[in-house]
């Protein structure tokens, strides 16, 4: 069988295609190092725990930013409730020192709590590589949880956009049945749902055409 | 009603009359300190515990924004620290 000689990286033992070769979707991108996109297209400098060598990060997914409106306006509202109820003096009853303190207190739990919504946000994170799909579902600051499949193993990809918050901004969700241990994958509020479902597929073909042409690793 | 009920309690304990019960003022003003004292220490734990996670996810997603998220970790174990520091010196 013929090899594409100007893919990059090759590998003489194990021959592979460039993802520009065979993706219509990431031909368009430019890799990125803005790693708070939430859409990361060719990311650099982006590797993972379980990675393997030959392994490429070509997308890194997040939740669309405007789901995150929520934690940002109450920040918003949480740093400037004190302005608001201090002319009402009502802590007045505390001698001052306590008055400064509740403050202080408050002010620290507000960063704690725009610490930990951030957190959740950059870690919840959707890899795809040219191998495998990736889930890491940061839950909270005690629980993680890492799932891995194998792009062999995806049977069904369903996009779910719904509601006018979702199709103004082109974000959704989509779900992925496997054959692995773990049978649903679920890419909750990402965006541009369209690109990563076709993306997901020209992946799918490539796997398949790896199988036929005897590439398969 | 109760918080009005506990305003007016605190209020006239820790002002009007702390002088005729200087050592009921004395209680009632330890009491909110060590209140504030707790407080920090766990606002310092929970900090210790987001820097080691930050650690640990450094690990599973290594981003080339993992440097600042560390960074900024630190920087708020280190405020924690400071102001479990002030609440220790009301």
């Amino acid at each position: 069988m013929p090899i594409d000689q100007t893919a990059t990286p090759v590998s003489p033992e194990k021959p592979k295609r460039n993802v520009d070769d065979y993706s219509s979707v990431l031909r368009d991108e430019t890799p990125t190092w803005n790693m708070l996109n939430a859409f990361a297209a060719k990311p650099m400098n982006v590797c993972f725990d379980s990675q393997l060598k030959e392994e490429q990060v070509i997308l890194l997914l997040r939740q669309h930013p405007v789901t995150q409106v929520n934690w940002v306006l109450m920040t918003i509202f949480a740093l400037l409730l004190p302005f608001f109820i201090g002319p009402l003096g009502f802590l007045s009853f505390l001698p001052m020192k306590f008055q400064i303190a509740s403050m202080v207190a408050w002010y620290m739990l507000v960063a704690g709590f725009v610490l930990e919504s951030f957190l959740s946000w950059f870690f919840n994170a959707f890899i795809i590589t040219d191998e495998r799909i990736v889930d890491i579902d940061f839950v909270s600051l005690i629980y993680k949880n890492i799932s891995a499949a194998k792009l062999d193993n995806i049977e069904d990809i369903t996009a779910t956009t719904g509601g006018a918050m979702r199709s103004i901004f082109d974000y959704g969700t989509i779900t992925i049945q496997t054959a692995a241990a773990n049978t649903q994958f679920e890419f909750a509020d990402v965006p541009q749902t369209a690109k990563v479902t076709t993306l997901l597929n020209e992946l799918l073909l490539e796997e398949e055409r790896e199988r036929i042409e005897g590439r398969v690793r | 009603m109760f918080v009005a009920f506990f305003q007016l309690a605190v209020g006239t304990v820790l002002g009007e009359t702390s002088a005729e019960f200087p050592m009921l003022g004395d209680f009632i003003n330890g009491a909110l300190k060590g209140f504030f004292v707790l407080a920090g220490i766990l606002y310092l734990l929970f900090a210790f515990i987001a820097t080691r996670q930050i650690a640990t996810m450094k690990k599973t997603l290594d981003t080339p924004f993992s440097p600042v998220l560390n960074l900024m970790a630190w920087g708020h174990l280190a405020l924690a620290g400071l102001v479990l520091f002030y609440f220790i010196n009301l």
